[in-house]
């Protein structure tokens, strides 16, 4: 006995997409079956109906084509489109992807005045910070630095004994070689020997670090001067870059002498049996108390400095990212 | 009709970032992806947008894409339906206009109806000897993908790939479909016998 035909096999025998076996199954059944063959008809007719009916039209005037902006605008992981042709430039895969974030798409102006604002706003707060300090009793820095030349005038009053033993120069000059070296290091031996409150310490690592910063953000905006020379705004971008360069100069030269002295005194005091540290020492004071005065100022507006780096890092950042976002 | 190497030369290019060669295949596939997109969403502005973001989608997806001109409709029409079926789900779970109330701090959202075919598509669907477009209507967006895919020459295996379903799918969802719709278009002869497990009783 025959079952009726399913609606999938009639259906999938109008596409003629039945397996063999169900084929032939099917053919069979609907040779003797009038009520199969009437369901085949009547959904063979429904078919024609649905294929012959015309697609939807799109609206009138409507077109899908993409604008040339968005066809511009898009990354394409293969850089190798033909240039001859004309129409399109090269695809640009990195700049395209960064051009579709949302930052980017803001007019330059508008970053230029954000990043103003977070540098001056980083800027304001450290000057504050630094007001603070120098308002203190005892500026951070000084003590420190009277604390290394009294240190240093102590080595002295010990070197004289030893003076006539042996002048040996070039092992000197060699410490002070790899005390230029290591200045970090050193900041930290002169902070111990200062034996002050922790804020000296603070203070002279912060001015070392100030220096630093500004020596990088000095780089760094030489960089986006040079990366980007035609535009006008690079202008600024320029004369700015000097300035901090300048800044990032003056500041080592101030800084770093002061650290060393430290470090020479320390040297002597502790190696007090040692000939030519004792000479070394000797020598050095005078450079301490020179550079005692450098030390206190760069060390008063440290905070100062640190935020002027800070704010200045902030600004090139935007600054460079600006010049160097992909344009158009 | 375009032929396929032509059109495959278009998708070469377009791989490449040829723009120009890009929009010659929205041309060319165009009136099928509003096609579909119309039939998903039944709404021309609704469609039409889900076909613009389809196309930009295709175009940025366009270096990844591997095939030839078949494998490239499925392809394509594969991001129209789901462009589509992401506004149209859209759609109908917010409001279509912002009709928040706010009263005594709390915020009333008034209830407003999902979109249906606007004045116009009522027009254009009389105009086509509306009754296929009425029982096709009363099909459920995924019965009415597989038809409408059939309608524009897609085979089986093409569909599968369009919808991401299986073949053994297609075949089921293409023959309920059918059966509903010979149902509206033809009503069945009350005297012939129902042939037996048949699914157009319950539409």
């Amino acid at each position: 006995m025959n079952e009726h035909l399913s609606i999938d096999d009639l259906s999938a025998l109008l596409d003629d997409v039945l397996p063999a076996a169900s084929r032939e199954r099917a053919s069979a059944h609907l040779a003797s079956c009038a009520a199969c063959r009437a369901e085949l008809e009547a959904l063979r007719e429904t078919v024609e109906i649905l294929r012959a009916a015309p697609l939807r039209p799109l609206p009138a005037g409507a077109d899908l084509r993409l604008p040339a902006a968005l066809l511009e605008a898009t990354p394409q992981t293969s850089r190798l489109a033909p240039e001859g042709e004309g129409h399109r430039e090269a695809p640009d895969p990195i700049g395209a992807r960064r051009a579709s974030h949302v930052l980017l798409r803001l007019p330059r102006f508008s970053l230029l005045a954000a990043g103003t604002l977070a540098a001056a706003v980083v800027l304001a707060a450290g000057l504050r910070l630094g007001q603070r300090s120098m308002d203190a009793p005892i500026p951070a820095a000084q003590p420190a630095a009277i604390y290394v030349a009294a240190e240093s005038e102590d080595a002295q009053s010990l070197a004289p004994a030893a003076a006539p033993a042996a002048p040996e120069q070039p092992m000197a000059r060699s410490a002070a070689e790899s005390a230029e070296e290591h200045e970090a290091e050193y900041a930290e031996s002169a902070g111990s020997v200062a034996e002050e409150p922790a804020t000296a310490d603070d203070a002279e690592v912060v001015s070392g670090s100030a220096a630093y910063a500004l020596t990088e953000a000095g780089s760094m905006a030489d960089e986006s001067a040079a990366g980007d020379s035609e535009e006008a705004e690079s202008a600024e971008a320029g004369s700015m870059a000097d300035e901090s360069a300048a800044e990032a100069d003056a500041s080592p030269v101030e800084a770093p002498p002061a650290f060393e002295a430290a470090m020479e005194s320390d040297a002597a005091e502790d190696d007090i049996g040692d000939v030519a540290d004792h000479r070394d020492g000797g020598r050095v004071e005078p450079d301490a108390m020179l550079d005692a005065e450098p030390a206190v100022k760069s060390g008063l507006p440290a905070s100062a400095g640190l935020a002027l780096a800070l704010g200045s890092l902030t600004l090139l950042g935007f600054l460079a990212f600006l010049f160097l976002r992909p344009r158009g | 009709m375009t032929k396929d190497t032509t059109v495959e030369q278009w998708i070469a290019a377009a791989r490449k970032g040829d723009g120009d060669a890009f929009n010659r295949l929205v041309e060319h596939y165009q009136g099928l992806a509003f096609h579909v997109a119309w039939q998903q969403i039944r709404n021309s502005d609704e469609a039409m947008d889900a076909c613009q973001e389809a196309m930009l989608s295709a175009w940025r997806a366009m270096p990844r894409f591997e095939g030839n001109a078949t494998g490239f409709r499925s392809w394509l029409m594969r991001i129209v339906v789901n462009a589509s079926r992401d506004r149209w789900r859209y759609e109908h779970r917010r409001p279509r206009a912002s009709l928040e109330v706010e009263r005594d701090g709390e915020t009333y959202v008034l209830p407003v109806p999902a979109p249906g075919p606007s004045p116009q598509d009522v027009a254009e669907q009389a105009e086509l000897g509306g009754r296929l477009e009425e029982a096709l209507a009363t099909l459920s967006p995924d019965h009415r993908a597989v038809v409408l895919l059939d309608q524009a020459g897609f085979a089986y295996a093409e569909i599968a790939q369009t919808l991401g379903i299986e073949v053994g799918t297609v075949k089921s969802r293409m023959s309920r479909a059918r059966a509903h719709l010979r149902q509206r278009l033809r009503p069945v002869p009350a005297m012939e016998a129902e042939p037996a497990p048949s699914a157009e009783r319950s539409g």
